[in-house]
């Protein structure tokens, strides 16, 4: 007896048992699997519904800043809310005869609006009918008139609650609210505040899809559209793509077709492939600090990308030009001052919940109700200016009240504006400069930008001075080295001369390649550009692109090779008529592939110096520019949760590039493939 | 180099009993060539014939009526009637595709496993209806074992390699598996040049000893029968021969069906042959016969090497 | 000339010109070549360039600045950079963050990797495969961002409301790790799947074979014999998704917080080594300034960490090819 038959205390494993452990190992298997197709289920869904509540939206009707409501009637039957409102207007006039102006002024006189030269003669410029007021620009010859121009705006109410019962009224904070009779209350139309701020609720309107993709970000999450991210992504890609897929393509080649003969040869393609395996193991970020250093900053080499900013000029309402970087925006803050509270201080960003915050200089007395919530946050409902919360660390200097459970009691405060919100412009000449953020918005169509280089001096004692924009006044020479520094001041004297009778002074010149108004304008440092953020993902997907290739070109048949070998062609001859041409649709498929995943990179992006805030599309290789990713991380990170949806929003847009993309390269994959069988 | 001794020529006949298990062949008679009769083919027959034990009358072990199998649309197998008796070497002759191997699955329900496979008719080992469905196809396959073309080792130890397939079925003590291991290794003729190393990889064997643990790691189960699938294409001369010489002697203790289109091969070990043809069951007779005297032209002319 | 068959051998014409151009061409040839060489040499070049920046500025970084120093880096376990005078620079926080969200992200991804391939490989019908595929395919495409969106909007809200159903108390903190591992862990399930599926697969069919031969179950197949046989090449599945896990960035900057500090408890936020240098260059660190140049000497940390997998992983990988060809 051989095997098992010979040991005669074996027991049998049963069958039905073993075939059971099967049974319950295939259910494991798929409800392990399962999780996948779930993730990617749950995913999906929390995208689209998170980003669809943004695309399609509520939007409120916005009345503009110095709108005075007039009147607001509800009709029951249409669901509609008419709102009669005044407007003002402005517009500026040219005054067109030559005479001189000194002395001149502007008087309405009834119906006209007169011009009163310092003889006493007038002359008719404009109607004075609901003249509000006019400024006259002797200088520029101009005059600014604000009218005040009735409106109606008719409000379409969402939602099939009745209205029977319910009224309209007008808060002191400029906002028109329904309340219904359960109780419930709806903001139909809101004054547009100085900071321009809107909020929610209103109409529905499908226009907000278009809006969206058509907009630029901003800090208002009702406002944030996706146009300049999209097109930076778009730059970014053509660039990568044009660098890394001929590098790419070219190492495969190497590497499948060019099999080594000798020595060296053998070393280096043993080299470069375990290399391109390894590089595709590399972090993104590591990546994004090579770009930073290789072609943002080139090493430091020449000059750092500060020295050639772009400088913005802001033309302001007021008639000040203010020239500089602008490095930071600030949002409004208010003091609250009260009991425990102590003196509080609050920063309205543009993320803050609703609440009707004044937006002038006077103060209010709050009275409402504070509770202690979950978040760790005290939330203060007060009728006066909505409900608000304020987080532990803004209290300044009130008491804590150290009770737990922190039941809600009635609270009473004052509450002032301390703060605007404004633009932070570096200048050179005069430092920091705040800007209002209101004087700017008009001016925001009229940004020149300003070329700055670098002067060098050598000076007689051996220093060597750099600076940019230098002043000169009485034979000194004042030049600062970048915004941080002291400014630096010597006498023409002072400078060296060189052996051939010049002053030792030279102009660091950027490296220049075509005009700025060419779109392949290319400067040296590259700065946060496109070009070196399009350099960077190149780094990111060459490896990418390398073994897509040659995977390709490995599925080229040997005969192929070996037929046209055997006919004479050279190597070459071979590669480029029979192995590229068949392996080509392989090798596009694999570069799309790479470039679907370079969209979706935010993080060397990042480190490059892509912007959050940027508004407008690259017109050159110079331009700083927007990502996808990136700004939808930047939303991502916003305290304010209703960023989150439009963050969704532009997911819902990347991801149907990226689904674009891939359905590009499916077509492909099987339309072009078809022949070689 | 074989001569024509006459003498054992006499002896088979009187010697040997006909063995037992009806067949049906086709009535395609034709004289027998004298070139059958002596070719070497034949020689080789009676020799390895007449160093064998006599065997008692065995009954049939498996046993199969009107079998006919398809893959697909396909038919592989048309019709097959064949009664493999218990205890001895049953060949399956025939030129590739004519169906062995398919047969040859079909008895461990190895098809089981190809998409598209079906079969039709009758198939009973040991009196079980193979194809009923109360039959679980891996208890089968603890009753049938089975050894491959390639051997294919389990990257495990030659330990574990032996100890797989009872450890499946079987709860053991380590001393049972040890004995166990032991005596399958004895019997596969393996044991005295892997004794000291039956921890090692499997691996690290050569071709001839991998096939031979194969065969060890089948018998393990002590199954009722040993399906072999051209066990030794793919070894050497010297390790072919070592385990022809296995398979004579396991015949004492198994019973043995062996696919082979290496002719000296399916003459030199097996007692009964089948001769497969175009998936059908040309002659099946013993080994003597279908060599020297075929009763079928086909088989003939296969066995004397006009085709195949 | 008379050919053996009576025909007239064609004349080809032999003309100084074409002398030429086979210079010409044996010119051009080797101009495409060098070309090409020096296509491959780039890449070489990057990962010189990468080598020599990471080292060299974080040379910088540990000898220019007095608050810095090599073994207090790498002893360290505080790490403060942005506090005004009194900087710390150790490196643990940082590594134990990235090595916490890892080591969730590999309880995720790791097993439902595997047992997904398992089922890929040896189970499922050539239907489920058709859908299976693509859906693994789509998760593994999906940008790093867009998991970050996920861990934010649902993972971290369903881990607070549904650690507070069930224990009544808000365990998790707005920022916590374990979103993140979760989250990492769902973006390298599809690396781990594929890699580990390929390894699978490349065990041959006569393994398998001989083991149903022996009566055994798919069960017995997959779990006594083909996972073993493909064992090498699973771990090196294993290790190239670590080393990815490792790298990612986005996720863990949004999910797991800024706060850089030894990281013990998944429940709270951390900082990973690839967060803190996406903090720097979001916030205001002056080019110059010693965490400008505490970003290198992370990212050079970072960089030999998943250089090391890498190169095991694809030596382990290396090797098992050999053995299944």
């Amino acid at each position: 007896m051989i095997g098992v038959s010979s040991i005669k205390s074996a027991t049998t494993v049963p069958v039905a048992s073993r075939n059971r452990r099967n049974r319950m190992f295939l259910y494991t298997c798929l409800a392990f699997t399962s999780v996948s197709v779930l993730c990617l289920g749950v995913l999906l869904l929390s995208i689209f519904l998170n980003g669809t509540k943004h695309l399609f939206d509520f939007q409120i009707t916005v009345l503009p800043h110095s709108a005075n409501l007039v009147d607001s009637r509800l009709d029951t039957a249409k669901r509609q809310v008419k709102l009669s409102f005044v407007e003002e207007r402005a517009r500026t006039v040219g005054i067109e005869t030559d005479r001189d102006l000194t002395g001149a002024s502007v008087a309405a006189l009834g119906a006209d609006l007169l011009l009163r030269f310092a003889d006493g003669s007038e002359e008719r410029i404009a109607t004075a009918e609901r003249l509000v007021r006019s400024e006259l620009d002797i200088e520029a010859r101009r005059v600014r008139l604000t009218y005040s121009v009735p409106r109606e705006e008719t409000v379409g109410l969402p939602g099939n609650d009745p209205l029977e019962g319910a009224t309209l009224k007008e808060t002191p904070a400029g906002r028109v609210v329904l309340s219904y009779p359960d109780g419930k209350e709806q903001v139909v139309a809101s004054r547009e505040s100085a900071a321009g701020r809107v909020t929610m609720l209103g109409d529905l309107s499908l226009g907000s899809v278009g809006e969206f993709i058509g907009g630029s970000p901003s800090v208002d999450p009702q406002k944030a559209g996706f146009e300049s991210p999209l097109v930076g992504t778009i730059w970014l890609l053509c660039v990568c793509a044009i660098a890394a897929v001929p590098i790419g393509i070219g190492t495969a080649v190497f590497l499948e077709e060019f099999k080594p003969t000798n020595r060296g040869l053998i070393v280096l393609h043993r080299v470069v492939a375990t290399n391109i395996r390894n590089l595709a193991g590399v972090p993104s970020v590591v990546y994004g600090l090579i770009g930073l250093t290789v072609f943002a900053r080139m090493f430091g080499l020449l000059g750092t990308p500060l020295d050639y900013q772009s400088f913005e000029e802001y033309k302001l309402s007021d008639g000040t030009r203010v020239v500089g970087i602008t490095t930071d925006i600030q949002s409004d803050v208010y003091t609250l001052e009260g009991p425990f509270i102590g003196e509080s201080r609050l920063e309205r960003t543009a993320y803050e919940e609703i609440a009707r915050f004044p937006d002038s200089d006077e103060v209010i007395e709050v009275t409402g109700t504070v509770e202690f919530t979950d978040d760790y946050e005290f939330r203060f409902a007060t009728e006066q200016i909505g409900s608000f919360t304020l987080s532990p660390f803004d209290i300044l200097s009130g008491e804590m009240i150290e009770e737990e459970p922190f039941a809600p009691r009635p609270f009473q405060a004052t509450f002032r504006l301390e703060g605007q919100a404004r633009y932070v412009v570096e200048t050179v000449r005069n430092g920091r400069v705040f800007v209002p953020r209101e004087m700017i918005r008009d001016a925001e169509q009229d940004i020149d930008k300003v070329r700055i280089r670098n002067h060098i001096f050598e000076l007689k004692d051996g220093r060597r001075v750099v600076g940019k924009i230098p002043q000169l006044s009485d034979g000194t020479i004042t030049v600062r080295k970048d915004l941080r520094s002291e400014p630096v001041t010597f006498s023409v004297d002072d400078i060296a001369e060189r052996p051939n009778g010049k002053l030792a002074y030279s102009t660091k010149n950027m490296i220049t390649i075509l005009d700025e108004d060419h779109p392949l304008h290319i400067r040296l440092p590259m700065g946060a550009s496109v070009l070196a953020g399009g350099l960077t993902l190149m780094l990111v997907i060459l490896p990418v692109v390398i073994i897509a290739s040659q995977e390709a070109l490995r599925a080229v048949p040997d005969t192929l090779r070996q037929g046209a070998l055997a006919l004479g062609a050279s190597k070459w001859q071979m590669v480029r008529t029979m192995t590229l041409p068949s392996a080509i649709p392989g090798i596009l498929t694999g570069c799309i592939l790479a470039m679907s995943r370079a969209i979706g990179e935010a993080a060397p992006i990042l480190i490059i110096g892509g912007v959050t805030f940027v508004t407008f599309t690259p017109d050159n290789l110079m331009s700083g520019f927007a990502a996808m990713p990136l700004q939808i991380y930047d939303w991502l990170r916003q305290p304010d949760m209703e960023f989150q949806q439009v963050a969704a929003s532009g997911i819902i847009v990347l991801m149907t590039v990226l689904l674009a993309f891939n359905a590009v390269a499916i077509i492909i994959r099987q339309k072009l493939q078809k022949p070689l069988n | 180099m074989p001569n024509q001794p006459s003498a054992v020529e006499t002896d088979y006949r009187e010697t040997r009993p006909v063995s037992a298990g009806e067949h049906k062949q086709p009535q395609k008679q034709s004289e027998s060539a004298p070139e059958a009769k002596n070719s070497s083919l034949a020689s080789v027959a009676r020799m390895a014939f007449s160093g064998r034990v006599e065997a008692k009358p065995s009954a049939t072990a498996l046993s199969v009526r009107d079998f006919s199998s398809w893959y697909g649309s396909f038919q592989a197998l048309h019709h097959i009637d064949l009664e493999v008796p218990h205890n001895r070497v049953t060949a399956l002759i025939g030129p590739s595709g004519c169906g062995k191997s398919t047969f040859l699955r079909w008895v461990n329900r190895m098809n089981d496993l190809i998409p598209g496979a079906r079969c039709a008719g009758d198939m009973s080992l040991l009196g079980a209806d193979l194809m009923s469905r109360d039959i679980d196809a891996v208890d089968l396959r603890r009753r049938v074992g089975m050894v491959f073309q390639k051997p294919n080792p389990f990257p495990k130890s030659i330990y574990d390699n032996i100890a797989f397939g009872p450890r499946l079925h079987y709860k053991l003590s380590k001393a049972e598996t040890d004995d166990l291991v032991e005596s399958s290794l004895r019997a596969a003729a393996l044991w005295d040049e892997v004794k000291d190393r039956l921890k090692q990889s499997a691996l690290g064997l050569s071709g001839g000893q991998q096939q031979r643990l194969c065969i060890a790691r089948a018998i393990a189960l002590s199954p009722d029968v040993l399906l072999m699938d051209e066990p030794c294409s793919a070894l050497d001369p010297k390790a072919t021969i070592r385990i022809e010489d296995l398979i004579v002697e396991l015949r004492k203790n198994f019973t043995i069906l062996i696919v082979t289109h290496n002719m000296q091969q399916a003459a030199r070990v097996s007692d009964q042959t089948a001769f497969f043809y175009e998936g059908k069951l040309i002659e099946f007779d013993d080994t003597i016969n279908i060599f020297t005297n075929p009763k079928s032209t086909q088989t003939e002319d296969y066995v004397t090497g006009r085709f195949g | 000339m008379n050919t053996p068959s009576g025909l007239e051998a064609p004349k080809l014409p032999v003309t100084s010109r074409r002398t030429r151009s086979v210079k010409l061409r044996k010119f051009r040839e080797s101009l495409i070549f060098s070309s090409l060489v020096l296509c491959a040499a780039f890449s070489i070049l990057v990962t010189t360039s990468i080598v020599y920046i990471l080292f060299s500025e974080s040379f910088h970084f540990f000898t220019e600045f007095e608050e810095v120093s090599l073994w207090g880096y790498l002893s360290g376990l505080e790490w403060n950079p942005l506090l005004g005078a009194d900087k710390k620079f150790g490196m643990w926080p940082l590594v134990t963050g990235t090595l916490m969200v890892t080591a969730i992200s590999a309880i995720i991804s790791l097993p439902i990797g595997l047992i997904t391939a398992v089922y890929l490989s040896e189970y499922a019908p050539t239907r489920v495969r058709a859908v299976l595929k693509p859906v693994l395919e789509v998760l593994a495409g999906i940008p790093t961002v867009v998991y970050g969106f996920f861990a934010l909007a649902v993972i971290t809200p369903a881990l607070r409301s549904g650690s507070e159903a069930f224990t009544g108390d808000k365990i998790f903190e707005y920022f916590n790790s374990t979103s993140a591992g979760i989250a990492v862990g769902i973006l390298c399930l599809p690396t781990v799947c594929s890699l580990s599926e390929d390894a699978l697969r490349a065990v041959p069919r006569s393994l398998r074979e001989g083991a149903y031969g022996l009566g055994a179950t798919k069960f017995d197949v997959s779990v006594k014999v083909v996972v073993p046989a493909a064992l090498s090449g699973v771990i090196a599945a294993f290790l190239l998704a670590i080393a990815r896990a490792i790298g990612e960035t986005m996720i863990v900057a949004l999910a797991a917080g800024g706060m850089a500090r030894l990281a013990t408890n998944p429940a709270d936020g951390s900082q990973t080594m690839t967060a803190y240098m996406v903090q720097i260059f979001l916030g205001d660190a002056p080019h110059g300034s010693v965490e400008y140049y505490s970003s290198y000497a992370v990212g050079a940390t970072l960089f030999i960490i998943t250089l090391g997998l890498t190169l095991l992983g694809n030596y382990i990988l290396k090797k098992f090819r050999e053995e299944y060809e």
